[in-house]
């Protein structure tokens, strides 16, 4: 491979690529605002600058040049380090701050702005402009999204997203000079579901997520790795969250699912990671008709008993998972089910909803609304659309039915026949119908609070982990059902959900290889599923 | 109406001809829509532009706010362009340029209520040898005085 030099340490790179490029890759920082490896290239910012030493054939570039824009060539020297540099470095920055009106303490990109960072960095601290800065106010620009153009600094990212990525070019670039305004059609309000892409992109607080605005100083929240559970295709994100509470969920890189971007749907996930009024707060028991609140030994033990009294077997027993839970629960479940009561667990489908198509954004969304299915199909749960299995098995009046999560809530029909059965056991994260047929509730944890994989629509097995703390009485489902698995006499070597993934590997054919650790961070196809 | 009739269709064929995308065609077809309809874009032409080209409207808008060339409102029935730029400013046209904004109470991208003058600053004209002057509905720009411009506007007032 051909390489060139960073401040003396050689770069490989390939063949046509830019300096930013390379450098990046190889994990050195080079201040940039308007390069972004998924637009053109457009080198408007000046940001980028290097000082070519050496362009390869021995003698220096005449200029600085902007490495967004420059492709390396084999023997360049280039620097980041020269006064020559460091002088265009700071009459850039100085330039950007021209307009702005460093509204720092009340600006939500504070801490995560590449302005502020780089101004800190690279300029000099002071600032030659006496006229008067040229002033705008809010706008209202998006359903998702707010624009504050005195913030701006002409990178021209949102218009490229809007153009390139998103298509519908609803961000544009009017006037000229100092006049310039990044912008949306006179009152044009964006609607579409990919708008909170455009505050990621924004290197500065000009657009800023409505739901987040002047809520939480970005630097006070910690980033929890996870992925999106809102729909099947499992964008990789970071759970933002601060004393407990989830304040955002951000998009985290992975190029062989989302790349860079999620849907607003899925941003405002956030939203039921808080809920506490639809939530499954304490364990619960029905006496004489009425849900009333136990301790969770007593209800455990009361499980056990009323299980035994009943004794059922086989088609007696039936075991309905919804795929909002995770593979380690799933697997669970179905164990729990055979070992136990030699009984089958059905994952019946939840009604899919519409989703656009089109180019790769669109595919983002999927019509399946939950983060699991694949997963279930691949532990060989009886999975059918049309809810027919479920069916069958409900109408063979089981005596009793175990229920994890919330499946099919809307189906009235199938939820009297499960009602039918003398005991129902469910297994709850937040209130559903379920509420009203069921004789013991067991508070469990959203995805949030847990930690384990689900199995993305294209068959990749992502890990998610614990950011916040459950509320006081609810737990985790994989401890849920060991205890029961436990009361019920099975011994199990598991204690935690990665150990489960581990013993998934070995038990699961489709599960073959995988672990917690070669899973990693961006996931792992299931075995015989291409990357 | 908004919408170029067949005549004008035919030269914007042959202008999309001359550029591997119709986009590429917008400042000539721009051009022409002035050219059609008292030396602007007037209200819905954008969007028809914005189809006739395949591209957004948020290009086209982009397009017409950086060229000050590109008007929005229609011009007077006379159209000055006075020059400032250095050869015509060091012999006075800043001088002609404030005489005109006085006598015609109009600043620079404005027209007279009798919609009779309109007043545009631009850069050279490239006849810096006849500095300090004007140019009229794109003919042959000339050498003006003040007084010239006085009488030359009372002629057009009169004249109507
Ligand atoms: S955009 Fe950045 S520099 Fe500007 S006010 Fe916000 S945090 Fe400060
Ligand atoms: S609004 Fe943000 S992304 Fe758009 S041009 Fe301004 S700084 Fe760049
Ligand atoms: S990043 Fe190179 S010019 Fe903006
Ligand atoms: S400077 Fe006025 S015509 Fe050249």
């Amino acid at each position: 491979m051909p390489t060139f030099y960073l401040d003396d340490e050689p770069i490989e790179f390939e063949e046509g690529e830019t300096i930013i490029k390379a450098a990046l890759r190889h994990g050195k920082d080079v201040p940039r605002y308007c390069y972004h490896p998924a637009l053109t290239v457009v080198a408007q910012c000046r940001m980028c600058l290097v000082d070519v030493t050496d362009m390869g054939n021995g003698r220096p570039a005449p200029k600085l040049f902007t490495s967004c824009s420059t492709p390396a060539m084999p023997g360049m020297k280039v620097s980041l380090q020269t006064d020559k540099v460091k002088e265009g470095q700071n009459i850039i920055s100085e330039l950007t701050l021209v307009n702005h009106p460093l509204d720092c303490p009340i600006c939500d990109q504070s801490g995560e702005c590449d302005l502020q960072d780089y101004a800190f960095q690279y300029g000099t601290g002071h600032s030659e402009m006496t006229h008067e800065k040229r002033t705008y106010g809010w706008r209202d620009v998006g359903t998702y999204i707010m624009l504050e153009r005195n913030r701006c600094i002409h990178c021209s990212r949102c218009e490229r997203y809007s153009k390139e990525v998103e298509g519908a070019h609803d961000f544009g670039v009017f006037l000229r000079s100092h006049e310039t305004t990044f912008d949306t059609f006179e009152d044009h309000r964006i609607t579409h579901k990919f708008q909170g892409n455009l505050v990621d992109l924004c290197p500065v607080g000009a657009i800023t997520e409505r739901e987040f605005r002047f809520k939480k100083r970005a630097w006070k929240l910690t980033r929890t790795p996870s992925v999106c559970a809102s729909c099947a295709t499992g964008c990789n994100i970071t759970v933002d969250h601060e004393s407990n509470r989830v304040e955002r969920l951000k998009p985290r890189e992975n190029q062989a699912v989302n790349r860079w971007w999620m849907c607003d749907d899925g941003r405002i996930g956030y939203r039921q990671l808080n809920d506490r009024e639809h939530r499954a707060l304490e364990p619960q028991a029905r006496v004489k008709g009425e849900l009333i609140p136990a301790n969770w030994e007593t209800i455990q033990l009361a499980v056990i008993t009323r299980l035994e009294e009943i004794s059922a077997r086989g088609d007696q027993v039936v075991g309905l998972a919804d795929t909002t839970a995770t593979n380690e629960e799933l697997f669970l479940f179905k164990k729990m089910l055979v070992d136990c009561f030699g009984a089958k667990t059905y994952s019946p489908a939840h009604p899919q909803q519409a989703a656009p198509t089109g180019h790769f954004l669109n595919d983002l969304i999927s019509p399946d609304k939950t983060p699991n299915s694949a997963g279930a199909k691949a532990l060989g749960l009886g999975m059918d659309l049309k809810n027919d299995g479920v069916r069958k098995a409900l109408e063979k009046s089981p005596k009793v039915v175990f229920v994890l999560g919330n499946p099919w809530s809307e189906n009235s029909q199938l939820l009297a026949l499960a009602a039918k059965a003398d005991f129902v056991c469910h297994i709850a994260t937040f209130s559903s119908p379920w509420v009203q047929i069921t004789d013991v509730v067991l508070p469990g944890a959203t995805f949030a609070e847990k930690a384990g994989t689900y199995t993305n629509k294209h068959g990749r097995v992502q890990r998610i982990f614990p950011a916040v703390n459950p509320p006081e009485d609810c737990r985790d489902q994989t401890r849920i059902l060991l205890d029961l698995m436990r009361g019920l006499g099975i011994s199990t070597e598991f204690n935690t959900p990665v150990q489960v993934l581990n013993g998934l590997g070995s038990q699961e054919a489709a599960f073959k290889g995988l672990t917690w650790d070669t899973v990693g961070t961006s996931g792992q196809p299931l075995a015989g599923i291409k990357a | 109406m908004v919408g170029f009739n067949d005549a004008v269709m035919k030269e914007v064929q042959g202008l999309f001809k001359r550029y591997p995308k119709k986009q590429h065609a917008l400042l000539p077809i721009l051009h022409l829509v002035m050219r059609e309809n008292q030396g602007c874009v007037p209200e819905g032409w954008e969007d028809y532009v914005a189809e006739l080209c395949e591209t957004s409207l948020n290009h086209i808008r982009g397009v017409i706010t950086f060229y000050d060339m590109i008007r929005k409102e229609p011009t007077g029935k006379f159209h000055i362009r006075v020059c400032t730029c250095v050869p015509c400013g060091m012999c006075g046209g800043d001088q002609i340029k404030n005489h005109i904004i006085k006598k015609l109470a109009i600043h620079p991208g404005h027209t007279t209520p009798d919609g009779l003058f309109s007043l545009e600053e631009v850069q050279c004209l490239a006849a810096c040898d006849k500095a300090p002057l004007i140019q009229v509905n794109g003919n042959n720009p000339e050498k003006v005085t003040e007084e010239s411009i006085d009488i030359w506007i009372q002629e057009m007032r009169q004249k109507g």
